[in-house]
């Protein structure tokens, strides 16, 4: 399937923060949109998952607008996973996760047996079916997570966008989380994701889009898109591109380096 | 393969051991309600053991004609007690239905219809409805709309105050102000009304009494509006679980937040302002019995309405009860609620330490 964004417009009422943006993604694929703190990638998230409405331009998936179909229609196509918070309530992992069906349920129904099943082998899939009958709110940042991504999975999206995924997780958590998300998008998971780290965009093998000053953004394959140049623009403080290999595996990775002047 | 057959088979006693737990605690408070409702008609000022019970039942089926004492415990049987019994169990039901839903609604466990200001918005509504001497819909409605005008109030208050960042002291703060304004009208209303007629009328009811409400019309008012408000509340329950993650949660998993909310809200608020009209403001039980119930059952909404209605009719009837029989002519039923409810949500602001903020 194909997401495509066209020539979106986005705000809060008056004030446009995001202008004129088109990008596209298709299952399989990841996305991460990267850029400094307040620059609008969490308005224009707000706006494609259509919790803020598009002053102007479109969002459509397979070539269907998506302002046109109903929020269960759309729970099916894109699934959403936020950055962690504790809810009020101590929920089972699996009553979150099974809140994740809530689009495949009749309008009044409740989780039945089919829903159970489906929950229990996702949780087997991603390996935190220990979890199952844990609080969710007395999980570690880490697994909770991993909770919200089964959730998001549950409602069986074609598409997944996740907002700082790796946000207040440690080293080993982050590494975690970006390996599981490599292997939904080889199992033809389309993922739009945000993140504050350039290394996660490397490490993903990555489309980006690099939000810069003055509504402006690079949009295409990191390899080409993340530079020294580019970087440096977008952050306002000197970042080089290294490279190594280890195993004849090469990789890319951003060093901060600090005793120059920009 | 092997594996997986066993795995689902786990899984499907594990789910079902959940769901008969929750059938076993649905049955016992349901055996509990029917054994305090039996002792409850044996008790009170005028004492009708058991056994006469079940004759005045018979005669009362089979139309046999009663001697003069027979006549007494007939009429304090079938006209005074059975009904309020039943409205006990009813308006109980309804208040702890209203405060689960509530709390589900606004993600808040420390909201209640008393503290969103509902209970004092039906409450003044009702006030003016007698004060102005409109018929018994007139006061219902009135009481109603009242009653939902104050949490619009209170939410927009709380939205204001809190700049989007709706936090659960900043709801809990705007309830306690727009409760404390409409306290302040029903004092006005008070201090407006007839001392004669209307003042001790309006004085006691707002009190919060089943002594001069139990009556078999007022059944069927409290019966209907909790089929009205109750019904849809039950359909929505897994909607209400979701909803406590936030809006944009819920509208991603599915659900149109807007709509889903007005409903339960409106049935919520229904549920408090009929309670209001027919035995005045009984504070507490909207905000203790569904976080007792959520303590037993956890806080999934299928399992937690229904049990909550349940508990909610347990606990007021045996309130009611003791109201009864504490002291002679009795207490009026709020005053036992408040000395009950306080203590027992300090206890359980203690025992979860919550992060409020």
């Amino acid at each position: 399937m194909k997401l495509e964004i066209k020539n979106l417009q986005c705000g809060y009422g008056e004030k446009i923060i995001i202008e004129d943006f088109s990008v596209s993604t298709e299952s399989g694929e990841i996305l991460c949109l990267l850029g400094p703190n307040g620059i609008g990638k969490t308005t224009l998230f707000k706006t494609i998952l259509r919790f803020l409405p598009m002053n102007k331009g479109s969002v459509m998936i397979d070539g269907k607008d998506v302002t046109t179909i109903s929020r269960r229609e759309f729970a099916k196509l894109i699934g959403y996973v936020p950055q962690s918070h504790i809810p009020p309530f101590s929920f089972s992992v699996m009553d979150v996760v099974l809140m994740g069906r809530t689009a495949h349920l009749d309008a009044f129904g409740s989780p039945g047996k089919k829903d159970f099943t489906y929950v229990s082998d996702l949780l087997e899939r991603l390996g935190i079916s220990f979890l199952k009958n844990r609080s969710y709110t007395e999980l570690s940042g880490g697994e909770r997570q991993m909770v919200l991504i089964a959730r998001a999975l549950a409602q069986e999206p074609a598409f997944l966008m996740m907002d700082e995924p790796t946000s207040n997780l440690d080293f080993g958590n982050q590494v975690k989380v970006i390996q599981n998300i490599k292997e939904l998008s080889k199992g033809g998971l389309g993922i739009i994701m945000t993140t504050h780290s350039p290394d996660h965009v490397f490490q993903c093998d990555a489309n980006v889009v690099l939000m810069t000053q003055d509504k402006k953004y690079f949009y295409g394959h990191s390899s080409q898109i993340l530079n020294e140049k580019t970087l440096t623009e977008t952050y306002g403080v000197h970042i080089a591109i290294l490279q190594d290999t280890y195993d004849q595996n090469s990789y890319n990775f951003c060093q901060p380096i600090f005793d120059t002047k920009i | 393969m092997k594996e997986a057959v066993v795995q689902e088979k786990r899984i499907n006693f594990s789910n079902l051991w959940e769901n008969q737990k929750n059938t076993v605690i649905f049955s016992t408070i349901l055996f509990l309600i029917i054994l305090v409702a039996l002792v409850s008609l044996t008790l009170g000022e005028y004492s009708i053991p058991l056994s006469q019970i079940k004759d005045l039942f018979i005669a009362k089926i089979t139309s046999t004609p009663l001697d003069a004492t027979e006549q007494k415990a007939a009429t304090v049987l079938f006209l005074i007690r059975i009904p309020r019994i039943i409205l006990a169990l009813l308006v109980g039901a309804a208040l702890a239905a209203s405060g689960a839903a509530f709390q589900g609604v606004f993600k808040n466990p420390m909201v209640s219809p008393d503290i969103l200001g509902v209970a004092g918005g039906a409450g003044l509504g009702a006030a003016i409805a007698l004060l102005i001497g409109l018929p018994t819909i007139g006061v219902h409605v009135l009481s109603f709309l009242f009653g939902i005008g104050a949490v619009l109030l209170v939410m927009t208050l709380s939205k204001l105050v809190g700049r989007g960042q709706n936090t659960i002291l900043i709801m809990v703060l705007s309830g306690v102000v727009i409760s404390s304004i409409f306290s302040a009208l029903i004092s006005l209303i008070k201090y407006l009304a007839d001392a004669n007629a209307k003042l001790p009328e309006i004085t006691f009811w707002l009190m919060g009494s089943f002594a001069r409400s139990g009556s078999y019309n007022n059944i069927l008012v409290m019966g209907f509006v909790l089929l009205i408000g109750g019904i849809p509340l039950m359909l929505y329950r897994w909607q209400l679980n979701v909803l406590t993650f936030g809006d944009e949660e819920a509208l991603s998993i599915g659900i149109d937040v807007k709509k889903t909310r007005a409903g339960i809200i409106c049935c919520a608020s229904l549920l408090t302002a009929s309670s209001v009209c027919l035995c005045g403001t009984i504070g507490w039980v909207g905000l203790i019995m569904p976080h007792i119930t959520r303590m037993i059952v956890g806080p999934n909404y299928k399992a937690l309405l229904p049990i909550t209605l349940l508990s909610g009719g347990l606990f007021m009837l045996i309130v009611d009860n003791v109201a009864r029989l504490l002291v002679p002519g009795e207490l009026p039923i709020g005053i036992l609620t408040s000395l009950i409810g306080a203590p027992l949500f300090i206890y359980m602001l203690f025992k979860g330490n919550r992060n409020l903020a």
